[in-house]
């Protein structure tokens, strides 16, 4: 039965911008310290957090963006490069409305077996167009993007490849981005 | 890893992975937002295998 808290965060929804400074830092407190001392240099802490912005309109009017780690890719675009010891620092543009049969995974660091049969379980393009269509979102834009998760200098790619991609969904005047992991 | 969205040819999880995302943008107010998504991976996994069997099954 709906009551007049249904519109407050569940204990299920937990809102931390109110926890802990020490917790606070990562999801995981202390997973970050174990990967730096395995990896030096490899992670990096960060302490100047951007809150998330407040949606202005609402999400039927909004141009959802999507970025993921999982370099899938356009048939024909330049494959990323997998194996770089450092990794590879570009993105690609995927036109929001290529037929998934057209898309393809450069990328070694995720099992991609389910992926290669339906990649929407990484790189859901055709549910992303199905939502818009539904009315959910307003519409896509006109590129979704994609780069690999293995990036062994995280400032670098913080500095770069994030602000890049940033500058690219204002371009495409996203309102919303959905970011996704591999 | 290699999942995030759900189990390959599961349409209905594939969106609603989405829609949950979606769901929490009204409520952002703070840094990050948690929710458990309402369906266990070994849920997803069984419906899947019944969507490929029917899918191979129809072929």
């Amino acid at each position: 039965m709906e009551t007049s808290e249904s519109n407050q965060p569940s204990d299920e929804t937990r809102d931390n911008s109110e926890i802990p400074s020490s917790s606070e830092k990562q999801l995981r407190p202390g997973l970050w310290d174990v990967v730096n001392e395995r990896y030096p240099g490899s992670m990096i802490h960060n302490d100047d957090f951007v809150s998330m912005a407040t949606l202005d309109k609402p999400l039927g009017e909004c141009r959802l963006g999507f970025v993921s780690t999982s370099g899938v890719q356009s048939i024909g675009s330049m494959p990323f490069d997998v194996v770089h010891p450092v990794g590879d620092y570009t993105f690609r543009r995927v036109p929001s409305d290529t037929p998934a049969d057209q898309l393809e995974i450069h990328q070694l660091k995720y099992p991609t077996d389910g992926a290669n049969r339906d990649v929407n379980v990484v790189y859901p393009i055709e549910r992303l167009r199905e939502i818009a269509a539904a009315g959910v979102v307003g519409e896509l834009t006109g590129n979704l993007y994609s780069f690999i998760g293995y990036n062994m200098d995280p400032r670098h790619l913080e500095r770069t490849l994030a602000e890049d991609i940033a500058d690219a969904f204002e371009e495409e005047q996203a309102d919303v981005v959905l970011a996704a992991p591999a | 890893m290699g999942h995030q969205f759900g189990v390959p040819f599961h349409k209905e999880l594939q969106k609603d992975v989405i829609r949950a995302c979606l769901e929490l943008l009204p409520m952002t107010s703070g840094t990050r937002i948690e929710r458990p998504f309402p369906k266990t991976w070994a849920a997803a996994r069984r419906e899947g295998k019944v969507i490929e069997q029917m899918l191979h099954d129809e072929s």
